[in-house]
C-alpha cells in the first residue's frame, strides 16, 4: 500500500501581472478520498487546478505525487503521472463515436491500423471495472449530457488517472443524474482512486467531500471536515461575510393576470412539436418557476412568447387584456415585455461593444430625442452610469468593452437594464448560471423585489433550486409539456425531480 | 446521342479529366479535416503547371517535371502555411492573395525566361506516355475506358483510395479528424494542433503540384496562361461536397470530370458551345442542391 498521502502541494503561488490568483496554497490530498475545493468565481480554484495539470506554471512553490517532488514537462506529461481533468465543458468531438472519443491520442494499434477490437476490450475493461455501462459505438452528439459525463470519466481513467478532478460537474445535471454520479465517485473512490472535486455548490459538497478546501481571493481560507461544516458557515467562508442562502419572501399582494396563454404549441424549425397544448398564467407580483431538464422546450415556448418564433394556429397569448399573439418582437417589447436571456454574452449583450450600448439595447428609441433619430448621450450616459450603480456592475467606466467584464458582471448589466424599464412582464431564463454566489444572492433578491412592485415574472431555470428559491408557483416541463409543481414549498425537490424526469405519467 | 452519353471516349475522358481534381480535391481534404480554410488551390495547380512545363523543357522528362512542380507546390503551400498557422492572416485572404497573384506571377515567370506570352510550345516539353494495361485492355467496352491513360490518373484514384484508408483507419487520420472537429480538445488528449495542421497542409501542397503537373503533361505538352481555368474551385467544390471524405470527394471529382468530357463530345453536334461549356458549373450547382436538400432530410431524420 503507498503512503496515505497521493499528493501534496506546497506553497504554490501564481500571479497573472499584479493579480495574484493563488497566493501561497498548500494542501493535502489523501488517497481514496473525495476532496472538495469550493470558493466563488475568481478565488483561484481553476488556476489551481490549471497548476495541477499543468496548463500553468506555477511561479514559485512545489507538487509532491507519493512523496516525490515531480515537475511535469507539459500537460501529457501530468497525464502519465496520473492526473486526468474532466472539464466543465466537454472535451468531446461530437461526430465521433464513444468508443473512439475515449481512445482519442491513446490508440493502441496493429500494423498502423488502429486496432479496434482491443481498444475496445481495454475499454469495456475499465467499463466494467468501475460499474459504467457505454454505448460504445453511438456517436457522441446522440447522447444525453449524463453520459457524456461518464464518456469524460472513463476516458481519464483509460488514460490511466489515479487523481480525477472533476470541474463543476453537477452544473448540467438533474437532482437524479447527480445522484447517479455521487455513486460513480464513490464507487471510484472505493476502489482506490482519489477525486478532486470543484463547486460552489454546497450541499453537494458537504454530501460527497471527505475534506473540504476553502479558496477565497486567491488564498486558501480554510481545509475542514464536512462533518465540522454546514451550508451557511461554507458560504460565510467562501464569501468572507454572511450570506443568505435563502431569501426571504415578504407578503406581497398578488393581482391580475399579466400574462396569459392559452393552447399554446409550437414547432421547432425541423418541425418537431416542441411545446404541446401548453396552458398557464402569471399574475402581477407573482414569480412563475418553470423547472426541467434542458431541451424539454422551455427555448421554444420562451421564443413564442417572446415573439422569436411563430406559434401554431389555436395559440393565445394576452399581455392583461391585449391579445399580443401576432404582436413582433419589438411590438411586445413596446408593451412592456422584459427579457433576460440564457445565453447573454450572444443573445443579452453585444460583447465587442461598450457598455453603455448593451445597455440601452432594445431600448434605445427610448433614449433618444424626440422626433428624431439621433441618440441622446447625456440621457444615456446617465442611465448607464445609474445601472452600473444601482446593480454594482465592476467596470471601469460605461465605454469598457462588454466581453471584457466577468459573467456575473455582464449578468448584472442586464438585469439592470431590463429591470430598470417599466416592464410589466419579465421573461427570465438561467438568470445565475455561472456566476458566483455573491452575485446570485444579489441577483435573488433584485427579482424578488421587483416581483413585490407587482411585476409578473416567469423564471425559467435549470438550476432547480432556484426555481424552488424564488416560486410563487411552480411548473414542470417535460417533453414539451407542462406539469404542476405547486405552490412554493408544496413538493420537496425529490418530487419535483421526479417530474422533470417524466414521472407524472405514472403519477 | 447515347453514344456520346455512355461511349468509351466520353468515359475514358472523364478519368483524364477527373485526375487532375483528384488528385487537388483529395489532398486538400487533409486541409479541410484538419480544419484549415485553403481555396488557393487554383492558384498552387497553376504555378505547378508551369514549373512541371519548364522541369520537363529543361531535361525532356515530364517525371522531372513532375518533381519540379512538386517542389515549387510544396514551397508555396509552406508559404501558406507560415502565413495562416503563425502569422496569424486570414485563410481567405492569404487564398485570394495567391488565387489573384498566381496568374501574373506565371505570366510574368514566362515572360522573363522565354520572352513567350501566351502560350509556351517547344518540342523539348515531353508528356506523359499512355500506360496500356494488359489483359484488361481486351475487356471490351471497359478496357477502352481505363487502359491507355496515363500514370498519373491511376496515381489519382489509387492516392484516394489510400487517402480513405489514412483518414478512417489510422490513428493519423483519426487525429487529423479530431484537430478538425474540436482543437481544444484534442489538445487534452495531447494531439499536438500545429502539427497535424501542418502535416496536412504538406499533403495539399503535394497534390497540388501533381495536378497541377497533370495538366500540361497529360498530353498537349504545351503550358497556357491561366490554364487551370477553374479546376481549383471545382477541386473546392469537390472536397466541400465530399466533406472531406475522400472517397465521396472522388466520386464528385468524377462527376465534374464527367461533365467536362461531355463538353468536348457535344461540341460536335449542334449544340451552341456556350451552352455545353456550362455543364461543369451547371453540375456543380445540381451536386450542391442534391447534397443540400439530403442534408436537410437527415437532420430531421437526426431529431
Amino acid at each position: 500500500m503507498a503512503s496515505e498521502t497521493i499528493l501534496e502541494l506546497k506553497h504554490i503561488t501564481k500571479r497573472f501581472g499584479k493579480l495574484v490568483a493563488n497566493d501561497d496554497i498548500s494542501f493535502k490530498l489523501k488517497r481514496g478520498t473525495v476532496h472538495a475545493i469550493i470558493g466563488e468565481n475568481g478565488a483561484g480554484k481553476s488556476t489551481l487546478m490549471n497548476i495541477l495539470t499543468d496548463i500553468y506554471k506555477a511561479d514559485s512553490g512545489d507538487i509532491y505525487l507519493n512523496g516525490e517532488k515531480v515537475i511535469f514537462k507539459d500537460p501529457m506529461d501530468a497525464c502519465k503521472h496520473g492526473i486526468g481533468m474532466v472539464y466543465q465543458e466537454f472535451m468531446l468531438f461530437n461526430s465521433l463515436t464513444v468508443l473512439e472519443n475515449i481512445i482519442m491520442g491513446f490508440e493502441k494499434k496493429k500494423r498502423g491500423l488502429i486496432d479496434t477490437r482491443a481498444n475496445r476490450k481495454a475499454v469495456e475493461e475499465i467499463c466494467n471495472k468501475y460499474g459504467f455501462v457505454l454505448p460504445l459505438d453511438a456517436c457522441v452528439k446522440d447522447l444525453p449530457v449524463s453520459l457524456l459525463q461518464q464518456v469524460e470519466i472513463v476516458k481519464i481513467l483509460y488514460r490511466g488517472a489515479e487523481i480525477l478532478i472533476l470541474d463543476e460537474p453537477t452544473s448540467i445535471l438533474t437532482p437524479q443524474g447527480i445522484e447517479g454520479l455521487f455513486k460513480a465517485i464513490r464507487f471510484l473512490v472505493q476502489s482506490g482512486k482519489t477525486v478532486i472535486f470543484i463547486t460552489h455548490k454546497l450541499k453537494e459538497v458537504l454530501a460527497i467531500a471527505d475534506a473540504i478546501t476553502v479558496l477565497r481571493n486567491g488564498k486558501l481560507i480554510a481545509d475542514i471536515r464536512p462533518e465540522d461544516a454546514n451550508e451557511e458557515k461554507l458560504a460565510n467562508l467562501m464569501v468572507g461575510r454572511d450570506v443568505l442562502l435563502r431569501v426571504k419572501k415578504e407578503e406581497k399582494k398578488i393581482g391580475n393576470p399579466v400574462l396569459s396563454v392559452k393552447n399554446l404549441s409550437v414547432k421547432d424549425s425541423d418541425g418537431n412539436v416542441r411545446v404541446k397544448d401548453v396552458n398557464f398564467e402569471v399574475r402581477a407580483g407573482e414569480i412563475v418557476g418553470i423547472a426541467g431538464v434542458a431541451n424539454s422546450g422551455q427555448k421554444e415556448l420562451i421564443e413564442s412568447l417572446y415573439g422569436l418564433c411563430i406559434p401554431e394556429k389555436g395559440a393565445e397569448i394576452y399581455l392583461e387584456e391585449k391579445e399580443i399573439t401576432h404582436f413582433s418582437c419589438r411590438e411586445r417589447r413596446c408593451s412592456g415585455i422584459g427579457y433576460v436571456p440564457q445565453d447573454r454574452l450572444h443573445d443579452g449583450v453585444n460583447s465587442g461593444a461598450e457598455l453603455w450600448e448593451s445597455a440601452i439595447m432594445g431600448y434605445h428609441i427610448a433614449h433618444g430625442f424626440k422626433n428624431s433619430v439621433m441618440l441622446d448621450y447625456d440621457d444615456i450616459n446617465m442611465f448607464s452610469k445609474k445601472i452600473i450603480e444601482e446593480y454594482a456592475v465592476k467596470t471601469p467606466n460605461q465605454h469598457a468593452i462588454v466581453g471584457t467584464l466577468s459573467g456575473g458582471n455582464i449578468q448584472k448589466l442586464i438585469v439592470g437594464r431590463e429591470f430598470s424599464q417599466e416592464n410589466r412582464l419579465l421573461i427570465i431564463e438561467d438568470p445565475t448560471r455561472g456566476i458566483d454566489i455573491g452575485a446570485i444572492e444579489f441577483i435573488w433578491k433584485k427579482i424578488i423585489s421587483l416581483a413585490a412592485s407587482g411585476v409578473g415574472i416567469l423564471l425559467v431555470s435549470h438550476e432547480l433550486n432556484e426555481v424552488m428559491e424564488l416560486s410563487d408557483h411552480i411548473l414542470v416541463m417535460y417533453n414539451g409539456k407542462l406539469y404542476d409543481g405547486g405552490h412554493s414549498g408544496e413538493l420537496t425537490e425529490e418530487k419535483i425531480g421526479y417530474l422533470m424526469m417524466g414521472g407524472a405519467h405514472d403519477a | 446521342m447515347f453514344k456520346i452519353l455512355f461511349g468509351t471516349i466520353t468515359f475514358s475522358a472523364m478519368l483524364r479529366m477527373s485526375a487532375p481534381l483528384i488528385l487537388s480535391a483529395v489532398g486538400g481534404s487533409f486541409n479541410n479535416r484538419a480544419g484549415t480554410l485553403n481555396i488557393a488551390h487554383e492558384a498552387i495547380m497553376l504555378i505547378g503547371a508551369f514549373f512541371a512545363v519548364y522541369g520537363s523543357y529543361l531535361t525532356s522528362n515530364p517525371w522531372i517535371g513532375l518533381l519540379v512542380a512538386i517542389g515549387v507546390c510544396l514551397i508555396v503551400s509552406v508559404i501558406y502555411g507560415v502565413f495562416v498557422f503563425h502569422i496569424g492572416s486570414n485563410p481567405m485572404v492569404v487564398s485570394i492573395a495567391l488565387n489573384t497573384g498566381a496568374g501574373g506571377f506565371t505570366a510574368l515567370v514566362l515572360y522573363s525566361l522565354f520572352r513567350i506570352r501566351g502560350s509556351l510550345v517547344d518540342s523539348r516539353i515531353k508528356s506523359f506516355s499512355v500506360i496500356d494495361i494488359p489483359f484488361i485492355k481486351n475487356i471490351p467496352w471497359l478496357g477502352k475506358i481505363v487502359s491507355g491513360q496515363i500514370a498519373l490518373v491511376y496515381i489519382a484514384f489509387l492516392f484516394a483510395a489510400i487517402a480513405w484508408i489514412v483518414m478512417y483507419r489510422t490513428t493519423f487520420g483519426l487525429h487529423i479528424r479530431a484537430v478538425g472537429m474540436n482543437p481544444k480538445a484534442a489538445q487534452t488528449a495531447g494531439i499536438s494542433i500545429l502539427k497535424y495542421k501542418w502535416i496536412a497542409n504538406i499533403i495539399c501542397g503535394i497534390a497540388d503540384g501533381a495536378a497541377g503537373a497533370f495538366l500540361p503533361l497529360c498530353g498537349i505538352s504545351m503550358f497556357t496562361e491561366d490554364m487551370s481555368s477553374g479546376r481549383g474551385f471545382l477541386a473546392v467544390a469537390a472536397i466541400l461536397i465530399g466533406q472531406g471524405n475522400p472517397i465521396k470527394v472522388m466520386l464528385s471529382c468524377l462527376l465534374f470530370g464527367y461533365a467536362e468530357a461531355l463538353t468536348v463530345s457535344l461540341q460536335n453536334i449542334n449544340i451552341p458551345s456556350q451552352i455545353v461549356l456550362m455543364l461543369p458549373y451547371v453540375a456543380t450547382v445540381f451536386v450542391l442542391l442534391v447534397s443540400g436538400i439530403r442534408n436537410l432530410k437527415t437532420q430531421k431524420d437526426v431529431l
